[in-house]
């Protein structure tokens, strides 16, 4: 905290990953956990392409996303750095496989900015905002949308509808 | 107060209630000198008042305490219990049920309940002044514990006598607590008051009628007593007799048991979230795996000690898995519960006479079954009672008793549960169920000839049967029974018909015992293992490639003279790297679905295992062809196969 005087500055932890050089962030209330890779992924038949199978969480099933392939992104292969963020999402669990969890953020929220329409690739329409941290640009994901197993484009017709 | 997060107990201990209520009337309505139940039908009524007045639902307090009263009224015996009042009870106890639906819903103003209510002061106010009075006079009993006996005899010796007084006061008496008063004191000049009816406290409050006892223990002698009372003004009559004290009348102490036994085994019972015991379910299952790991690990060791701690930790968790598992279980008697009334209703709005007979309601199922399995069980006995017993004049005339009866059974077989509605009706007749499956086109006369007489009862059962408008034609069975069906296939059940014409019908429900573990074959294919459930499984052959033809794009096997499909599980489940194309001995899977089977070619049969099913979760929603999953002993998931997706 800087000097008293100033107005206490709203801020957000986030979580901050990696998805081949770029970083991206979640808001640290949505993550459940951070798990490794260490057990195969069951594949699900017939789910949707970007669903890469479900994990044993403890007892709990838990679907995992990979990431790249919902943001079209070129595939990489599991590594050691790979890790499983469990977020929650209307009360599920789903697990998205990134390259590579970096740290925990507190960042103001005064420094979060709209996106533009294409981020590093991906599509804003799976973003909330940017945030600039230092020279650092970290891409804050609109978890809702980024893990909707609904088709993207449905979602961005029902949003333009309202 | 904010009443919201009470709510759902509220739901459910309302419920509860109003399925004693439900279920002591109608044990009333055979009994209705029994004590006991009214008592229990008071308190259940009583709680709903005070619950619902606490929750703020004034319709539902409202009507409850009409009942209240009435039923108190009945209690103390103001009131003789007629067919009218237990009717009008009833009605009262299915206005609660709307009220405490429309309640879940949010919406109690909108049920009117003024016509019941009105219905119901009415036996308050107008049955009290009436004939039964006279004859609740005689009633009134002087009755001791065994206590009190003990202190009797010891206080009786040839000097001091046992009596009972019998007092009456005058119709017109104005002040009678002023008048019991100077009774109550006399007797207590001359004697020792043991015990009155009614009691001396009710007795000072003027809660009696006009006639009262009172227990006395005296040496003086009681007609000079009895003189003295009756100068006393606005009493009518004395009377006293001596009570010989190794007679007296005891009061009744089994009734008293049974109340309390009664309110013991409520007791005993804890409401628990549904998903508290998932959860629990969840660490047990997890727990034996990491049992499996251990063991993995200590066969590593060799260490003799550990092994045997790990043998205790076994068959612990073992344990632990069963009785969790059994804390889900639910005997079925909660469904059953309803049905007497049912039958009931039925029989009376049709005018026929139906015994309902239930056995086997301890029966124990888990709780997800049960809450499937009662709407296709009212069905079928709505069915049983509607079309399967015939008017008592029909009954007569086929030499059959008049009344009818539906046989309730429900008992354990193995893994399953059969629950079995029998009824000595009409019965189906085959002949017009042929008929009317041609008529409807759900079979073709090849077929038919060719089916078994269980097979052609299992027609009715088929969708498309019922929906002719006139059902009495076949017999009368058969309305949405396809509804009951896809009931029972999605619990993972099946279901029976036997019949003898003219003579009745046996219709048995076969269910697993429990939704949360079922009994599966581990199938590998390609690098993935599936569980096919075993419920499905008709038979496992082996087959070359080349008994395997191709008839159009169709692959087909011979299996004890017949054709059969043969279907490659791969290409289902879009299995990559699968091998069964290359082996020369193929293992298949018979399934049964319906009465059709069909082969299911895998790349190898691992073993049977009991599985504990977890859902995929609500973020994938249902995924075709997977009915859930499971974990493994190394800690992998396998996925369920769903063999509706396969057929």
């Amino acid at each position: 905290m800087k000097a008293k005087e100033q107005v206490v500055e709203e801020t957000k932890q986030l979580i901050i990953f990696k998805l081949g050089e770029e970083e991206f962030g979640v808001d640290i209330l949505q993550v459940r956990e951070i798990e490794k890779l260490d057990q195969n992924i069951t594949r699900v038949p017939k789910a949707p392409a970007f669903v890469e199978g479900v994990i044993n969480l403890r007892g709990e099933i838990v679907p995992i996303v990979d990431l790249r392939k919902r943001f079209g992104l070129s595939l990489k292969p599991i590594g050691s750095d790979t890790r499983v963020v469990i977020v929650e999402i209307n009360d599920n669990l789903v697990g998205m496989m990134v390259d590579a969890v970096v740290e925990v953020l507190r960042i103001n929220v005064s420094a979060i900015e709209d996106a533009p329409q294409i981020t590093k690739g991906v599509d804003a329409y799976f973003l909330s905002g940017v945030a600039k941290v230092g020279d650092r640009l970290i891409v804050l994901l609109n978890l809702d949308r980024a893990l909707s197993a609904e088709e993207a484009k449905e979602l961005r017709e029902t949003d333009l509808g309202e | 107060m904010d009443t919201s997060q009470y709510l759902s107990v509220f739901m459910d201990e309302c419920r509860e209630h109003l399925q004693t209520l439900n279920q002591s009337l109608l044990e009333l309505e055979h009994d209705p000198e029994n004590s006991s139940i009214l008592d229990q039908i008071f308190r259940a009524a009583h709680t709903l008042k005070g619950a619902s007045a606490t929750m703020g639902f004034n319709k539902m307090a409202n009507l409850t305490h009409t009942m209240e009263d009435v039923l108190s009224k009945l209690r103390a015996k103001e009131l003789t219990m007629t067919p009218e009042i237990v009717n009008t009870l009833f009605e009262a106890v299915d206005l609660l049920e709307i009220l405490a639906n429309k309640i879940g819903e949010g919406k109690e103003e909108d049920i009117e309940i003024t016509g019941v209510v009105q219905a119901l002061q009415l036996f308050n106010v107008g049955n009290v002044a009436a004939q039964p009075q006279q004859e609740r006079r005689k009633n009134i009993q002087l009755r001791y514990l065994e206590a009190e006996k003990e202190e009797i005899l010891a206080a009786i010796n040839d000097n001091v006598q046992l009596y009972h007084f019998s007092v009456k006061m005058a119709e017109n008496c104005v002040l009678k607590g002023v008048r019991v008063f100077m009774v109550l004191r006399e007797i207590e000049r001359l004697g020792t008051i043991v015990k009155s009816m009614p009691s001396l406290k009710d007795l000072e409050d003027e809660k009696f009628d006009l006639e009262f006892i009172v227990a006395v223990l005296m040496s003086n002698p009681p007609e000079e007593l009895a003189k003295s009372i009756s100068n006393i003004t606005d009493i009518a009559q004395v009377s006293f007799e001596k009570i010989d004290p190794q007679n007296l009348p005891m009061e009744k102490r089994m009734q008293n048991q049974s109340v309390e036994e009664r309110t013991k085994v409520t007791g005993q019972t804890v409401r628990v979230d549904i998903r508290k015991l998932d959860v629990l379910m969840n660490l047990v299952a997890e727990l034996v795996i990491n049992r499996s790991r251990l063991e993995a690990i200590s066969s590593n060791l060799r260490s003799k000690d550990l092994e045997e701690v790990l043998e205790q930790v076994g068959r612990l968790t073992l344990d632990l898995r069963d009785s969790v598992l059994k804390t889900r279980m639910v005997p079925i008697e909660t469904v059953f519960s309803r049905f007497p009334r049912l039958v009931r209703d039925l029989s009376k709005e049709l005018g026929k006479e139906i015994d309902l007979v239930i056995e086997g309601g301890e029966t124990e199922l888990d709780r997800t079954v049960i809450d499937e399995i009662g709407d296709p069980l009212v069905h079928i006995i709505r069915n049983s009672v509607d079309h399967g017993i015939e008017s008592p004049e029909e009954r007569e005339n086929a030499g059959k008793p008049r009344t009818g009866t539906v046989r309730l059974n429900a008992y354990q077989e193995g893994n399953n549960v059969v629950i079995a509605i029998e009824d000595d009706g009409r019965g189906f007749n085959v002949e017009k169920v042929k008929e009317k499956a041609l008529r409807m086109g759900i079979v073709t006369k090849e077929a038919l000839a060719e089916m078994r007489e269980d097979q052609i009862l299992e027609l009715t059962l088929m969708p498309g049967f019922s929906t002719a408008s006139k059902v009495t034609d076949v017999s009368g069975r058969g309305v949405g029974m396809d509804v009951v069906k896809t009931k029972v296939d999605s619990l993972g059940g099946m279901i029976r018909i036997h019949s003898e014409f003219g003579k009745g019908s046996l219709l048995e429900i076969r269910l697993p015992l429990t939704l949360a573990i079922i009994q599966t074959l581990m199938v590998q294919l390609g690098k993935e293992i599936y569980a096919i459930p075993s419920g499905y499984i008709e038979q496992i052959i082996s087959l070359r490639q080349d008994e395997i033809k191709q008839v159009r794009s169709q692959q087909v096997c011979m299996l004890r003279g017949e054709l059969i499909p043969i279907i490659r599980l791969q290409e289902v489940l879009d299995t990559p790297d699968a091998i069964n194309h290359e082996l020369e001995e193929l293992d298949v899977v018979v399934l049964r679905i319906g009465d059709r089977l069909i082969g299911c070619v895998v790349d190898a049969l691992l073993r049977q295992q009991d599985v504990v099913i977890k859902s995929l979760g609500g973020y994938l929603g249902s995924v075709k062809g997977i009915a859930g999953a499971t974990i493994l002993g190394d800690g992998r998931v396998a996925l369920i196969i769903d063999i509706r997706a396969v057929a």
